[in-house]
């Protein structure tokens, strides 16, 4: 055999159906998977610099803009921190569930977004959203509608649909009025419907059986399933309050991508996301939630990346519940923000962004200039995971052909709705065997 | 802050303005669909900004009879060259993936998606003027700025002429 017939070689050069740009390069020799990259070649977005001498208040507005999809992630995560730095913890009361509300909307828009428009076509065999729904409009129009559903939410809640503006460092501008909020029940309520039948929808289509490795770490709420506060734990015992984020994870640079690699100190790569959150506080879903879930065959752990879909469904039924509950319980607070004085000092957030833990830190002076701040997204601290799962992939399929095993490789990374926006835009794609 | 529900009447003629007011030249779009809402008004012509989710364009334009989408492109072409698309009937000749737009999904796909979905209106029309900077906080090129006005000027005139399109009386 020689060297050229040893050498496999699979592109793709610009990875549909993820949100940002990067690529991918992987070589074989032989049945040997030799390098897996995912190549985050996106520049840099320097907004950790654009912070810095800038007022604490402007933070949540600032943050929003790093990424379309997941800014309430980004305002939340943020104003936990800021407020940790201030010496405010705001745990309870209408703003703190106004808080969970938006950031509900937030997970129904992006999951219904990721399930209808970008996961849905590599299990029923199309390119594209546009190409399966002239054979499955029907499917379409509910992730629509689903869609459309939480950005009521953020529209009324948030300002608008995206980059939402009104959340501050201590609360809101404006917090809608009780009767404002009752507009929403409707379109909630049929959103849970609509949930329940993408759980059902989900749990029939076809997943290759494969389990992955890596330590899960998520938010653990004693309150009930993980959003907006908790502590940052996993399945191998690791159980630390957010300030204690740079003891336990490191991040570092990698030749091939713009995006920093995070790892478990002493331990290596992690996953985070919608299965790390069922893993570790599954149980505390909501009941229409749980019940769901039992209902489309997972069990209380599910390891299986391609079975991320169902998920997202069942987080899709838990958010649309929850904002629901939040909404009836919600009594319009007698300031729409608590005060929140400058100190000198450094603060901790983290919350669950839809695709995984999103950890903020502020060091902040006594006029609450920002000296520092440190962003870590979850597609940060899932890329080495990420590039785990391929090799393992890879290897599963290595006898597929190289247009077969760059779908199932595509496929692979989809599975975890990497967002590339966040963790630096573009996706190529190379197998390169030899 | 806006009400959750959009309660705009249907029909008529929707001009959208698209675009990050942030990111250079892309706030092309958003300037024109301001200036219009600034200077010119008509019943049946309804002109809206939309910074956000090309996706939530199918909830803005279904039930409208036309659509005239203002937005920025990069092509290669000079700096504020004008192109126009008549999107209710072609495909609009560009790469799936690439562009500086920082929409989550892009423009071309709520299109074809529109189209899929039997979604899009009757007349759909792109108007795009290709942009030479992108870099955030950087406000419009001189080259986009001065074809700005023309541009506005050029779809409010489309504008009224597909209100007076005789199948929409």
């Amino acid at each position: 055999m020689t060297s050229a017939e040893h050498t496999r070689i699979i592109r793709t050069d610009q990875l549909a159906r993820v949100e940002g740009e990067g690529a991918m390069y992987i070589r074989l020799e032989g049945r040997e998977v030799r390098e897996v990259k995912l190549r985050i070649y996106e520049p840099p977005r320097f907004f950790e610099a654009f912070l810095r001498g800038r007022a604490f208040t402007e933070a949540p507005d600032i943050t929003a803009r790093i990424c379309g999809i997941c800014p309430v992630a980004y305002q939340t995560s943020a104003v936990r921190a800021l407020e940790d730095a201030c010496g405010v913890a705001i745990d309870e009361g209408p703003i703190r569930d106004l808080r969970r509300l938006i950031y509900c909307g937030e997970w129904i828009e992006s999951h219904s977004l990721h399930v209808f428009m970008l996961h849905a076509p590599d299990f029923l065999g199309y390119p594209g959203a546009v190409e399966m729904s002239r054979d499955h409009r029907e499917l379409v129009e509910r992730g629509l509608q689903l869609k459309k559903a939480g950005n009521a939410i953020m529209t009324l809640v948030g300002g608008r649909a995206v980059h939402p503006v009104n959340m501050r460092v201590g609360g809101f501008y404006r917090v809608p009025s009780r009767v404002e909020l009752r507009a929403l029940v409707d379109p909630l309520e049929r959103a849970r419907e609509l949930a329940l039948e993408t759980v059902r929808w989900a749990a029939t289509l076809p997943f290759a059986d494969v389990e992955i490795e890596p330590e899960h770490v998520a938010l653990h709420d004693p309150a009930g399933y993980p959003i907006d506060r908790g502590r940052i734990v996993s399945d191998g015992g690791l159980d630390i309050a957010p300030v204690e984020f740079d003891q336990h994870i490191v991040e570092h640079q990698v030749e091939h991508s713009n995006a920093l690699h995070a790892r478990l100190r002493d331990r290596g790569s992690y996953l985070t996301g919608p299965l790390a959150r069922y893993n570790l506080a599954g149980h505390a879903l909501r009941p229409a939630a749980l019940a769901a879930s039992r209902e489309a065959g997972l069990g209380p752990s599910c390891r299986n990346p391609f079975q991320s879909i169902v998920v997202r469904a069942v987080e899709l039924v838990q958010a649309s519940d929850e904002a629901l509950a939040l909404i009836d319980r919600y009594e319009e607070p007698d300031t729409p923000a608590v005060e929140v004085a400058p100190r000198h000092g450094v603060g901790h957030g983290a919350t669950e962004a839809p695709r995984g833990l999103l950890y903020h830190r502020y060091e902040i002076d006594e006029q609450g200039t920002i000296r520092d701040a440190r962003i870590v997204p979850p597609t940060s601290q899932n890329q080495r995971a990420i590039e785990e799962d391929l090799r393992a992939v890879v290897e599963r399929h290595i006898e597929l052909s190289d247009q077969e095993l760059r779908f199932r490789c595509e496929q692979a990374i989809r599975n975890h709705d990497p967002c590339i926006s966040c963790s630096t835009h573009f996706l190529d794609l190379t197998v390169d065997r030899r | 802050m806006t009400g959750a529900v959009d309660r705009e009447p249907s029909g008529g003629v929707l001009v959208v303005g698209l675009g990050n007011d942030l990111r250079g030249d892309d706030a092309a779009g958003i300037e024109v669909a301001r200036r219009l809402r600034q200077s010119r008004a008509l019943p049946g012509i309804r002109v809206r900004e939309h910074q956000g989710d090309p996706a939530e364009l199918l909830e803005l334009w279904s039930g409208r009879d036309a659509a005239i989408l203002v937005d920025c492109m990069r092509s290669g072409a000079p700096p504020g060259t004008i192109r126009r698309f008549d999107v209710d009937r072609q495909h609009l000749p560009v790469r799936r993936r690439g562009s500086t737009s920082s929409h989550a999904i892009a423009l071309m796909d709520a299109i074809e998606l529109g189209r899929a979905l039997q979604r899009l209106p009757r007349q759909a029309l792109l108007y795009a003027v290709e942009g030479g900077t992108f870099d955030a906080g950087s406000g419009l090129s001189p080259p986009v700025e001065t074809v700005i006005a023309e541009l506005a000027d050029t779809v409010w005139r489309e504008a009224i002429g597909l209100r007076v399109c005789p199948q929409f009386q």
